[in-house]
Parts: structure tokens; sequence; C-alpha cells
């Protein structure tokens, strides 16, 4: 993509101005500077350049240079453009600068940091965010000395559900039928209208970054990232492979991208269409909630006719693709594609305008512009209160740059919004397949030989249906030295305190819903028994649960 | 004798009636929305398999089952109550003992969550209140107005209009009592996790899902004992057309909870006001020019 030098040159003053080195690679460019001049370089790159936080990164780098590090993920959207905000910090016991005051989205990625890599933070309060209550203190495991088969002796701790005079609480989670995934919400409440939130979270820790950094190759890393999400698996194994093919410098073959953006797209009909099946039966219509499946089952049936699985296809390779697309297969995709929109259409129109289902999305669950832009929501929860925000076109990857296609943006920030805009997605996604399928170039799947050489950085952002997966990879020898995988869920959780506050409690699922969560997404390799012993994971035979 | 053995029959029969028909409105269900659906008799399977489980006692447990099973109780004589109004004798008293016994049926299956120390249940519990103070009460005029006309005591062209809005109040009221969409607001709200059934477990469980579809039938029978009884002779024929049109009944009250959704416990009784305030009006309205020229 053709820049404007003028961009460039303002990240150039930038850096100069704070003293800091920059490198321009590709659409990504690197501010290395000193601790104490990152909030500053964070505040302007987010509150004067309009960047997005996306997340944040913290290092072991002691085997390559002695330091940790710690590096601020932004994107420049209008700009097309990937900033990263690096800082090295010295000794064991590292302290870095915490950036929440100027850019409150960074709250949780600090958090993390310290808990599995242990940075403190300066200037703001700390608290164990992801680690189990019982992990004991000073074993960080993302640090390179702890091994992935190590097994900390974990002390259960139960927490109690907090009482307040003032209101009653209700408590939803960590099993509930309104989650579909272990996560705690108390919900404090007077009368019917919900006066305050609490969330707990992190129940699951899968240790996913651990294993591919430890004993994964690059390729096998590309099946592990399929499996962070149950739903939006494909847009993980494409953002690690295109983050390491960013990375490597690798020019992919064009037939590959196109597949992957096809594939993409058929998973964003498939999740679209589940959500509003789940919204529909939130609110009483279960009739609206089995339709909508019904209609979703063409779209699993088109993942397996063109991939061979109906879900977590396995067919991203860093490099390309595993599974071609035939020709003669185009005519049937085309014909299922036309009848799922018509079906859709259909079904839509009649659903929301269902007495109750409008009253309950309408008005519900409001996120407020200014929220949603401070808290670095993604997704169609951002559109949906106003931001006109979505990688595809602003971060343009795979083959997103051939097709044309609107992005839909509502200002009223409630349920109903966050429906429509998936409405009018779910018909943009059949509109890119038709052409991409039209549009797609002869030659090769994947490229056969290539290197990837150890310690270069990249980043990628890719839009699942739920918001921008970001994921940054250090390269290393035949893995990745670092691999950072952040799901959109993880930026959209911190809203919901927005959004259910002052609120109909009958309507807090719904709300709760509304982010399309993905709470083991969000989560982050312990699997620890009744009695506190943790089991030890066992790669080919699983964990028995 | 013949007579109230009769009586004893069709309500034997009427008891076993409420498994089978969710069952059908499941199928219905079923079939609106594609799916295939479970037996018509998976009900009755449910209820004869939780009713040899264990039930898991826990604080209140007995004070909920007296409930319940007065519940079913008073279910009970209501049906024996308005059996004997259809097939032995057409007086109003026994229809308003029938009448009465099914509302204090109503109250206590409405009090029963309260009963329960569970933050789900009791949230359930007072949601199902607010509804039954708009129904019940709104239900108790209707049929006021409806026994007081065909009792012939208001005669004009104009008590008719008032009639006929005062049996639509009736038909209302009877399916919003029957706790379907859009008012299953006491269990069916997600948040709630079961709400009302929340801690119930095994016989309790059966029971207390009993005496709810023993409601559903009640809340049928009540609007067509009163509408038959202005067109049948007391014997047998009346329950032979009453049993297959609570079925129909039934299916289209099935039909209407699968093509709308759930209102909210702050809407459902402005929404139910709105709806009953000027059908009432109309109601006594007719009554009171039919009095005037009677």
């Amino acid at each position: 993509m053709l820049r404007d030098p003028s961009i460039i040159d303002k990240y150039v003053k930038l850096a100069e101005f704070a003293g800091a080195s920059i490198t321009v690679d590709g659409d990504t460019i690197h501010i290395v500077s000193k601790p104490e001049h990152i909030p500053g370089l964070a505040e302007k790159l987010f509150n004067e350049f309009k960047c997005v936080h996306r997340t944040c990164v913290a290092t072991d780098e002691r085997p390559l240079n002695g330091f940790f590090s710690l590096t601020h993920l932004f994107t420049d959207d209008a700009n097309g453009l990937y900033i990263t905000l690096k800082t090295y910090l010295e000794g064991d016991k590292p302290r870095a600068p915490s950036i929440v005051d100027q850019v409150p989205a960074a709250d949780w990625c600090e958090m993390e940091a310290r808990d599995l890599v242990g940075i403190e933070f300066e200037g703001r309060s700390a608290y164990r965010l992801v680690l189990p209550p019982g992990w004991p203190s000073e074993v960080y495991p993302l640090r390179k000395d702890f091994q992935y088969d190590k097994r900390p002796n974990i002390i259960p701790v139960s927490e109690k559900v907090s009482v307040t005079e003032e209101s009653s609480t209700v408590p939803v989670g960590p099993y509930h039928p309104a989650l579909h995934e272990p996560e705690y919400f108390e919900l404090y409440v007077e009368g019917e209208r919900v006066v305050d939130v609490k969330y707990r979270g992190f129940h699951v820790h899968r240790g996913i970054e651990k294993l591919g950094e430890s004993r994964m190759t690059y390729q096998q890393v590309n099946f592990l990232a399929e499996r962070i999400c149950g739903i939006c698996g494909f847009e993980h194994s494409t953002c690690y492979a295109l983050a390491v093919e960013k990375a490597a410098k690798l020019d992919v073959p064009e037939r590959a991208q196109y597949i992957r953006s096809i594939i993409l797209e058929v998973e964003r009909l498939h999740s679209h269409l589940l959500w509003l099946g789940v919204a529909f039966h939130l609110v009483g219509y279960d009739a609206g909630f089995m339709h909508m499946w019904r209609i979703r089952e063409k779209v699993m049936y088109l993942s397996e006719y063109l991939t061979g699985s109906r879900k977590t296809y396995g067919i991203n390779l860093v490099g390309g693709v595993r599974k071609d697309i035939n020709e003669e297969k185009k005519p049937k995709i085309l014909e299922t594609l036309e009848t799922l929109e018509k079906e859709f259409k259909e079904l839509v129109e009649v659903a929301v305008s269902v007495p109750q289902v409008k009253r309950r999305l309408t008005g519900t669950g409001v996120l407020p512009k200014e929220d949603a832009v401070k808290l670095g929501v993604e997704g169609p929860v951002a559109r949906a209160s106003g931001i006109d925000r979505d990688a595809r076109r602003d971060l343009p990857y795979a083959a997103y740059k051939h097709v044309s296609f609107k992005v839909p943006v509502y200002t009223e920030g409630d349920n109903m919004a966050r429906a429509l805009v998936r409405v009018e997605e779910t018909l943009e996604s059949i509109s890119m397949i038709k052409q991409l399928l039209d549009q797609i170039p002869k030659g090769p799947i994947r490229l056969e030989e290539f290197d990837i050489p150890p310690g270069r950085i990249g980043v990628q952002v890719v839009e699942a249906p739920r918001g921008g997966d970001i994921h940054f990879v250090i390269t290393g020898e035949g893995k990745p030295y670092r691999w950072r995988v952040r799901a959109p869920t993880y930026n959209n959780i911190p809203a919901l305190k927005v959004m259910l506050r002052d609120q109909p409690l009958a309507d807090a699922p719904l709300t709760i819903a509304s982010i399309d969560p993905c709470f083991s997404c969000t989560d982050r390799v312990v699997v620890v028994k009744e009695d506190g012993s943790v089991l030890k994971l066992n790669l080919t035979q699983g964990v028995k649960l | 004798m013949f007579e109230i053995i009769l009586v004893g029959i069709v309500s034997a029969v009427m008891l076993i009636l409420p498994l089978l028909l969710d069952g059908l409105e499941r199928k219905v269900k079923a079939t609106i929305q594609t799916r295939i659906g479970p037996p018509v008799t998976q009900t009755l399977y449910d209820f004869l398999k939780l009713m040899g489980k264990e039930v898991k006692p826990f604080t209140g447990s007995a004070l909920a089952t007296y409930m319940v099973s007065l519940t079913i109780i008073l279910q009970l004589s209501s049906l024996i109550a308005l059996n004997y109004f259809i097939i032995v004798e057409r007086s109003f008293q026994i229809l308003f003992t029938g009448l009465a016994l099914f509302l204090v049926a109503q109250a206590s299956s409405t009090m029963t969550p309260l009963l329960v120390p569970n933050p789900f249940s009791q949230i359930g519990g007072y949601r199902e209140v607010v509804v039954s103070l708009v129904n019940e009460f709104t239900m108790i005029i209707s049929v006021g107005v409806i026994s007081f006309i065909l009792g012939g005591r208001a005669v004009s062209p104009y008590t008719y209009i008032g009639l006929l809005s005062a049996m639509i109040t009736l038909f209302v009221t009877s399916y919003v009592s029957t706790g379907r969409p859009p008012f299953d607001i006491a269990e069916a709200e997600v948040e709630l996790a079961s709400g009302v059934f929340v801690e119930f477990s095994g016989p309790l469980l059966a029971a207390y899902v009993y005496a709810l579809l023993t409601r559903r039938l009640l809340a049928k029978m009540v609007p067509l004992a009163i509408i038959l009884q202005a067109l049948t002779s007391p014997g047998l024929l009346t329950p032979l057309i009453l049993l297959p049109l609570i079925i129909v009944m039934w299916v289209i009250y099935g039909v209407a909870a699968t093509v709308v959704g759930r209102t909210r416990i702050d809407l459902a009784p402005a929404s139910l006001l709105k709806l009953y305030i000027p059908l009432m009006a109309l109601s006594i309205t007719g009554l009171l020019i039919g009095v005037y020229h009677a």
C-alpha cells in the first residue's frame, strides 16, 4: 500500500521528540523508548494520533539480551499501520510505568503481564487477573526459566459471594445457563434493576502461548491456534500464520490468500447466525432460534464441502493452505449461498418485528461511543457504538483488498444495534464470498520451501466475527520465541460494566451475550483437580477430565 | 349415582390429560420449528421417571412440599367441581366454587417459589405474583360479568358487546395464567437459572411441574365450561364436547406461544393493563346498559 510520507514523518517526529528509536518495516512502525517515556508516547498515540490500543505483550528476552521487554501494540486504522511501542526493563523484578491513566484499554493486558511475566506496574493499583488465586507468588509461567511442564503447588482458594446492604446480589456463574463457558458475574440489583456488576473471569487456564513457545513447531502452532476458539478458530490460525509470514517476509501465493478469505467469511456467517439464534433464544423467541440454526446448517455444510470439516478445518499453514477450492465446486457453493441469503432475509424480517424481540433489543445494554473508544472495544460491539473500524478494510490482509464491501455502523450502541450490525455483516459476507469465488486466481496454494529467520517481529490483526484478533510473534529457532494472542472478547468484557449498569435484570443475559463473548478464548495450562493437584498435560492422549 | 361416577371418570381422564397434552404441544412446537421433537408421551415418561428419583432436601423443602400438595389438592377439587357443574348440576354456586378453588390453587402455586430461600426462586416468585395480581383480578371480573349477563340479569342487544368483550378478556387471562410465552417470566428468563424450579428435584419437581400443567388445563376449562353451559344441557355430551375443545385450545395456545418472544417483568403488567382496561371498560359498560334496560 502506498502511503503519504507525511504519515510516517509524524511518527518519526514523535519518536525523535521522546528520544526513541524508530524503524519502519512494511506496514509496521517499531518505536523503542526508555520506560519513562512510554506513558507520554502512549498518550500521544491514543489521544492525538487516534491510534487504537490493541493489547500489550510482556516478553522475557533475558536469554537474548538480558532484559525483559514490554510492547504496547497500537494500530493506526485510518492509515493502515501497526505501531509497536517497546521498552526494555532491567532486573529480575522488572518495573514499568503504567499507561492505564492515558489508555484505559491497557488495564487487563498490564495485569496479565504482571501475572504471567512478573512485571510490576507503577502508578496504578495492581490485582491478580489471570492466574488462579491459589497460584504461588513469584512464579511466572511465561518466563523462559519456567518449564512448560512444571507443576507448581496450587492451594485452592474459594471466593465468596459479595453481600452488600444497599442491594441484593444475583450470582451468575461460574456455571450458569446464561453462560456457555465458566465465567462469573455478580449482579447487584435493586428491585429488578442492575446497579453494579462485578466480573471474575479467567477460570480456564490453557497455557496456549506457553505451549506454542516451548514444544511446538511453527506449523504445529497453526493447529493449536485454531483450537483457541470453537467458533472463530480459523481467524486465529489465519492471524497466527499471517503474523509469522509478515515477520519472515514470505510472499504467500495469492490463491491461498483468497481461499483464506473465503473460509474466514464462511466462519463469520456461521458465527453470526449462531449468535442471532442465541439472541432470539434469550428473549424467549425459540422459533427464531431454531430457524436461524436451521439456516446455519447450510453454512456448516458449506464448511464441510470446502474444507472437509464442519468446524476446526485445519487447512491453514504458514506459507499457504492445505486444501484447494476446485472449479467444479463453485456452482454448488453459489447455489447454497443464494438459498441462504433468501432464507436469512425472510427470517430476519419476521424475527426483528416480533414485538417482544424488538422491545427487548431496543434501548437495552447501551454502550456510549465515548466509553467504547476508551475501552478499546472490538468488532460489532464497536461498530454498534458508532466506531467505524473493521480490520478487513483498514488493515487489509489475505484477499480483502480485492473485494468491495460495506462496513455497517450504528450509533445507538444498544443490543438492537449490535444485532443489526451482525445481520448486515452476514449479508456482506455472502456478497464477499461470491466476489472472491469469481476473482480467485489460478496458481499454487502454498509455498513449498521457505526460511523463518529468528528475531523478527510480526503483528497481525484479523477481523473475527467478534472483533479483531491480534497475534504478535517474535520468531525463534524452529518455533516462535514469543507468541501473544489476544481475542476480541478480552477487550469487550470490560465494557459490560457500562452496558449492564442501570439496566433491567432480565436483560442482563442478553446484554452479556450481545458482545458474543468467547470466554475461553479470553482465558489463558493447568487443570486443577479438587485436591489442588495439577493434571499433567499429555498432548497425544489429551487430558482426562 | 351414574352421574357421580361419570364425574369421577371424566375427572380421572382429565388428570392424565395435561401430561399428554404437554407432549402434544412440544410436538406441535417442534413441527413449527422444523424439528422432530420428542414423542407425545415424553412429558409422561419424564413425570414417571422423576417420581422414581430421590428428593434432594433443601431449606424449607417441607413447606414447599406442603404447598405443592395443597395446590394439587385444590386443583383436583376445582376440576371435580367444574365437572360436576357441566355434567350434573348447572348451578352458578358450583361454578363459582370451582373457579374460586382454581384461583386459590393459583395463589398457592404462585406462593410456593417465595418459600424457597434461593434468590433465583424468590425473584421468579415475585415476578409471578406481579403478573398474577393483574391477571387473576381481571379474570375474576370477567367471569363475574359473563355470569351476570348469562344469568339473564342484564337484557339488551348492547349486552352482547359486553359479553363478547368479557369472553375475549377471559380467554386472554386464561392464556396468561398458563405461564406460556410471553408470560413465562417466572422460570424461563435465563438469568433465573430455572427460577421457581431451581431447588426442586425428584417427586417434588414432578409434582410441581404436574401442578403447572394442571393449571394450564384448568385455565382452558374455565372459559370453555362457561360457554358450554349456555349451549348444552347437563350430561355426558358436554364433557364429550369439552375434551376435544380443550385439546384444540391447548394446541392453539401452544402455537401462539411459539410465535412470540418473552416479555419483561417491567413491561408485562403495563402491556396487560393496556389490553385489559379497554376490554373491561367495554364489558362493564355493556353490562350496565343491559341492567339499565332491564
